[in-house]
């Protein structure tokens, strides 16, 4: 160990001659430390069901049996005349018609969204400004939403366990399973903020339409159902957590 | 500039400041400015740093469905690696991807639809790379990433009576607060081994993110359309 000290710096190493303390380089110190619960609730996406049909043309599968009256010129055996009389007379039939058919599929379409709510949680003590944050917390989810393609919605905090939040945590993230890109992302991000420490949970989701589908043929004669059979209702994605949240404030000394 | 150490014997109190703002001894939160260091301030030390390789395995896509044209997510969750440290305390930690102080639960690997995110759980014995897969469309084929979480210390607290005391071995100061057994952290400006942050490292926007570490690492996941950029860091060194 060693102990050097002149006019303008002061520094210590260890017994492996390792820097242990320099007034030349400031050093971290906490200032404070705060501890919070915080609750969210994810808001429900909007959401609509789009239809999409395609004509697959006269199908007997769509047939239905028509009374149906025309003309048509017969020729009849005249007994009386001994030969056969033709004429036109009006002669009705059932007759089975084909009518169009139609694959119908509806989806579930998905307005964008963008929201965000801020807490603030802590006023920094003396009117300092703070250098940085160490962030611990334990996460709650006592809803989870649910959105088309994927069920459940994933949140990869180990629920109920201490994390560690490096500022930002990504709470759930969705991927269009189409191409991957993430078409839903949640987050929670601790920061300081004007002499304030704060909570601001976000919510983006662009446009989608789920690539679920749900699609039944149906004949034109007979109409289209609002809702395709089987179809559930729309799942909006509505999540709720809590946060038990720790924090270290600190900043640096000169 | 001149800096002065002084030791009080009554209080154990232990500053080193600039002579020039002796209101710094008696009132250091006050006067940051003028301080170096203060036994009155609660150091941030390291209690362990972590350095480990972690193989994540491979995951299968999932299993078709049919009725909706697409395979069904196949997730798998749960700790993929446990490293002791026996602090006996739940820590505070940052963790770094290689050098990038990810948010908690990042994308470390997306292949097409499918990803991996990783968040790091602490107990009072144990670190946790705790992994979630979401494996739609694509296999997500075994790999490997590096880690480094960093735990600090409790509070450090004083005991016994010494204000100031130097032997060849050791330096203790104000009944321990400054101590050579200890872990300091300092400031470091051109070779930092890790970065602290006071601001937001991710943001959203059109349903995707974008991540902006506290080194300046930048990951921008399409279709991100905000204007994120950022809280810079501060470098620091043991």
């Amino acid at each position: 160990m060693s102990f050097y000290a002149s006019n303008d710096r002061i520094y210590i190493t260890n017994s492996s001659g390792k820097v242990i303390f320099d007034t030349n380089k400031p050093m971290p110190h906490i200032i404070q430390t705060v501890s919070a619960t915080v609750s969210v609730t994810f808001p429900e996406i909007p959401v609509s069901i789009k239809r999409g049909m395609t004509n697959m043309g006269p199908s007997m599968m769509c047939a239905r049996d028509e009374y149906q009256c025309k003309n048509e010129y017969v020729c009849n055996w005249d007994p009386m005349l001994g030969q056969y009389v033709c004429g036109y007379e009006w002669v009705c039939n059932w007759v089975a018609v084909p009518y169009d058919r139609y694959l119908v599929w509806d989806v579930f379409d998905y307005k964008a969204l963008e929201w965000e709510k801020t807490h603030e949680i802590a006023t920094i003590e003396n009117g300092l400004e703070a250098d940085f944050l160490l962030v611990k917390a334990v996460a709650t989810r006592t809803l989870q939403g649910e959105l088309a393609d994927i069920g459940g919605l994933p949140c990869g905090l180990p629920l109920g366990q201490t994390f560690v939040a490096n500022n930002t945590s990504i709470i759930e993230c969705m991927s269009d399973i189409r191409d991957g890109s993430p078409w839903m992302t949640r987050i929670m991000s601790v920061f300081v903020e004007g002499g304030k420490v704060k909570v601001q949970f976000k919510h983006s989701n662009r446009a989608f339409e789920s690539v679920s589908a749900w699609d039944y043929m149906e004949c034109s004669w007979i109409g289209f159902p609002p809702v395709a059979p089987g179809m559930p209702p729309p799942p909006k994605g509505k999540s709720a957590f809590t946060f038990d949240l720790n924090i270290v404030i600190g900043k640096f000394t000169k | 500039m001149a800096k002065k150490l002084y030791a009080d014997g009554m209080t154990g109190k232990v500053a080193i400041y600039d002579p020039a703002n002796p209101n710094a001894f008696t009132d250091p939160r006050n006067n940051l400015g003028s301080v170096y260091f203060h036994s009155d301030l609660d150091y941030v030390g390291v209690a362990a740093i972590i350095d480990v390789s972690v193989n994540h395995p491979f995951r299968a896509k999932g299993g078709s469905n049919a009725r909706h044209a697409y395979l069904t997510p196949n997730p798998a969750s749960g700790a993929v690696n446990s490293l002791t440290h026996n602090l006996g305390y739940v820590p505070h930690a940052l963790v770094f991807v290689g050098n990038d102080m990810l948010p908690a639960n990042s994308q470390i690997q997306h292949v097409g639809s499918s990803f991996r995110t990783v968040a790091i759980e602490v107990t009072t014995t144990q670190v946790r790379v705790f992994e979630t897969a979401w494996v739609y469309q694509h296999d997500l084929p075994a790999i490997t990433k590096n880690y480094k979480i960093v735990l600090f210390t409790q509070k450090l607290g004083s005991s016994g009576n010494q204000t100031l005391r130097i032997e060849p071995s050791q330096f203790i100061a104000s009944r321990g607060k400054l101590n050579t057994a200890y872990n300091y952290l300092r400031r470091s400006l051109t070779s930092p081994m890790f970065w602290f942050s006071k601001g937001k490292t991710a943001d959203v926007a059109n349903g995707s993110f974008k991540i902006v570490t506290a080194n300046g690492s930048t990951i921008t996941r399409s279709p991100y359309n905000g204007s994120f950029t950022g809280v810079p860091g501060i470098g620091v060194e043991l």
